[in-house]
């Protein structure tokens, strides 16, 4: 008993030293309050180093695919990626790839009302996400019934989107993977454009979003770097992505933007030019569907 | 016996002690849950949670989020896993311009989820501006949450 109550004691002092240390470390309120008319420590979280590309906010590839939508786009089923080369992807890179691409096919399906291709493509981005290990944003079949059971309710199709988009984002965050979302939107992003360019008509005005799309490419490129799961080989797509952004870098009007205020919405692209970016979107496309 | 329980209690109100000083409270998850809730009638798009510590000097974050021309946004801050405020402040304009204006702060506002609308959408530049702490090291977390409108072809030609 006198062990017990020796260790008892040696615990409790044990305990309050450790309080009485990390207050030691703490600021003491004098010289805070010294401090801070001095100097206010900034970090910044955007883009512009590779180093904190991670903390870039990425916009929703369901919203890229509806600002297309809107452009006027007319829905072109052929030339999304067949359902079927799900086979394909035995790999993790292509999985978590294809992941993004599938969704991005979704997205198209829903908005243009496409119920049969709604349905094929959200059963595939469910394996694809059972492959991954994320079975949890399906709530195990149940989002994929109700999808199936409300396929005449636009809205509350795009609120069961939105909510995979949601609960894919919380898996990252409690398995702090959150880089891993740049995986999956820059290969959701160049199916998003892919689909775009190819869907234009002459009545769409699609080439001002496409053009404005690329102006977060810079961003994007930095926070598929900065992932760290060397599982992943992902040297394919940021080359891809770099192509693409230096062929639009490349483009003499854009070049010629030297005040930085100019707006990018503002920049005309000839035929050519938009032909030669679409090639290269097509050409990195090519690669990820392939698996 | 009784010191032994003494002893006991006293460990346990120890760690408990320290755990609230330096731990602030943060379900990120149940708080993201609140700010979606928010967003109605928009739609999520996607969200950011902020680890926050109080150090000894008063520190400042800066976060870039892309808004495309002619989109309809809400951004949703909640600020209930904070021991402590944090000033939030968006710019349109990034911090290498020295003379760029806030076009929203949420200095005077006491509320623990502050939202913001923009009337025209560009590229937004979000800063917190963290105050230093007081005598104990500090922690918590800030959720962001923006939403976006999503309409159909359908629903603008009606």
């Amino acid at each position: 008993m006198n062990i017990l109550k020796t260790s008892l004691k040696s615990i409790t002092a044990l305990s309050l030293a450790g309080v009485l240390f990390s207050c030691a470390d703490a600021p003491k309120k004098s010289e805070a309050t010294e401090e801070v008319q001095e100097e206010i420590v900034e970090e910044t979280e955007t883009m512009e180093t590779e180093t904190m590309g991670s903390d870039f906010m990425m916009p929703s590839p369901i919203q890229v695919a509806a600002m297309f939508n809107r452009s006027g786009l007319k829905y072109e089923g052929g030339i999304t990626n067949p359902t079927s080369n799900i086979n394909k992807y035995n790999t993790k890179t292509a999985r978590f790839l294809n992941f993004g691409v599938y969704s991005a096919d979704l997205a198209y399906a829903v908005l243009n009302s496409e119920r049969q291709a709604s349905l094929d493509y959200i059963k595939v981005v469910r394996e694809l996400s059972d492959k991954i290990g994320m079975p949890g944003i399906f709530d195990g079949g149940n989002l994929l019934t109700s999808f199936e059971k409300n396929i005449e309710n636009q809205d509350s199709i795009l609120f069961i989107l939105t909510t995979i988009k949601l609960r894919t984002d919380d898996y990252l965050a409690e398995n702090n993977d959150q880089s891993k979302e740049a995986v999956f939107f820059a290969a959701a992003w160049v199916e998003g454009m892919y689909l775009g360019s190819k869907s234009a008509t002459t009545e769409s005005s699609i080439t001002p979003r496409i053009i404005e799309q690329m102006t977060i490419l810079t961003n994007v490129i930095g926070a598929v770097k900065s992932q760290n799961d060397e599982s992943l080989d992902l040297t394919y797509l940021i080359e891809g992505l770099e192509r693409i952004h230096n062929t639009f870098e490349g483009f003499a009007e854009v070049k010629s933007l030297e005040n930085e205020d100019v707006s990018f919405s503002d920049v005309n692209l000839t035929n050519e030019e938009i032909a030669t970016l679409n090639k290269e979107i097509e050409t990195l496309r090519t690669k990820i569907i392939n698996g | 016996m009784k010191k032994i329980t003494f002893a006991l209690f006293s460990i346990v109100a120890v760690l408990a002690f320290s755990s609230a000083v330096i731990d602030a409270s943060c379900d990120s998850k149940v708080l993201k849950k609140e700010s979606v809730s928010e967003l109605n009638p928009f739609y999520y798009s996607a969200s950011k949670v902020t680890e926050i510590s109080y150090d000894y000097k008063a520190s400042r974050r800066e976060i870039e989020v892309p808004l495309f021309k002619g989109e309809k946004y809400k951004l949703v801050f909640n600020k209930k896993g904070l021991p402590k405020d944090v000033i939030v402040e968006i710019f349109d304009k990034d911090k290498s311009h020295s003379n760029r204006d806030a076009v929203f702060t949420s200095e005077a506002n006491a509320a623990e989820i502050v939202s913001y609308s923009p009337e025209k959408s560009k590229n937004l530049f979000i800063r917190y501006t963290i105050p230093k702490a007081d005598g104990v090291e500090e922690s918590g977390c800030l959720v962001f949450v923006l939403g976006y409108q999503l309409t159909f072809v359908a629903d603008e030609k009606k």
